[in-house]
């Protein structure tokens, strides 16, 4: 028997399996087309990082000031500001969670750290972290959107941490 | 000594903290199955009163409240094919936000950002913002 016959039966056994699942991949591929992103794109989804930020900027230099206009500014006017203080619930709108940073005025010691944002196209939620906003720490979680180029926030809810 | 001392969890903290997970899960499925069924006023149970629901689908903006929303979702109808991943919650404690991805909803390709807030022991949701991907 020729010394060969076994080696070469053993490769038609290997090259067949291949054969055939790459006659699979060229006539069956199922595998949906996905977009590529241009680097126009990818400038666009790195710079959105900064697009929130500047968002959250307005209300997070109110916290210092006590800038009730300016804290404003970063909401739209269906925002609700949810949470509770002192064990009182609380969810007053946009316009009077405006008020309330008026009266209670400056507060120039507050430190704050924006824990995370993402976002998903023109929407994205973010969390910021505040310590001694008079006195108080809290936690905010925001969502927010992008409508005719500009992000707002949509609603936030807060913890008040020792004093809710 | 300025070692600043902080306060030891219990057991019963550790539980407590574990198990918030699940009663957020469990506050986003009425709004997770009406998805599916189409039923406008379960999902107005996942929602406060006050809660505004905002993005745009076929170039359109809608800022909906939640009985707004409930007739959208009902007018909809049902969507059995619908899948959905909760992509993350965080909580911070009687706050929370959560991300949920939704494909095939009536066709549409969803993300959604909520955030919810726990009012008299039940979680709710507050507010939600959302991207419809390809039909925005």
């Amino acid at each position: 028997m020729n010394k060969t016959l076994p080696i070469m039966l053993a490769m038609s056994l290997l090259t067949l399996p291949i054969e055939s699942a790459h006659s699979q991949n060229t006539i069956g591929n199922t595998q949906p087309q996905v977009s590529i992103e241009t680097k126009a794109d990818e400038a666009h989804n790195f710079n959105e990082y900064k697009a929130v930020k500047a968002a959250l900027k307005p209300y997070i230099d109110a916290a210092k000031s006590g800038d009730g206009k300016l804290s404003r500014s970063a909401f739209y006017d269906h925002a609700n500001i949810v949470g509770s203080i002192g064990g009182q619930y609380k969810e007053p709108d946009a316009d009077a969670f405006g008020k309330l940073i008026d009266a209670g005025g400056k507060s120039p010691d507050v430190q704050h750290q924006i824990a995370w944002i993402d976002i998903s196209g023109p929407a994205a939620a973010a969390k910021v972290e505040f310590f001694n906003w008079r006195g108080f720490r809290f936690t905010d979680f925001f969502v927010l959107y992008k409508k005719d180029g500009e992000w707002k926030i949509s609603s936030k809810v807060y913890d008040s941490h020792s004093n809710n | 000594m300025t070692k600043i001392e902080t306060s030891k969890q219990t057991k019963a903290d550790e539980e407590h903290s574990f198990n918030e997970y699940a009663a957020v899960e469990e506050a986003l499925q009425p709004y997770i199955q009406s998805a599916t069924t189409g039923d406008g006023k379960v999902i107005r149970t996942a929602f406060f009163d006050h809660a505004h629901i905002v993005g745009s689908i076929g170039g359109e903006f809608y800022n909906m409240d939640a009985d707004t929303f409930a007739g959208a979702v009902a007018d909809g109808g049902p969507s059995p094919d619908v899948q959905s991943r909760i992509a993350w919650i965080d909580i911070s404690g009687p706050s929370a936000a959560a991300k949920v991805e939704f494909l095939n909803w009536n066709g549409n390709r969803f993300t959604d950002f909520f955030v919810l807030y726990k009012y008299d022991g039940e979680w709710k949701i507050s507010g939600k913002v959302y991207d419809s991907h390809s039909n925005n």
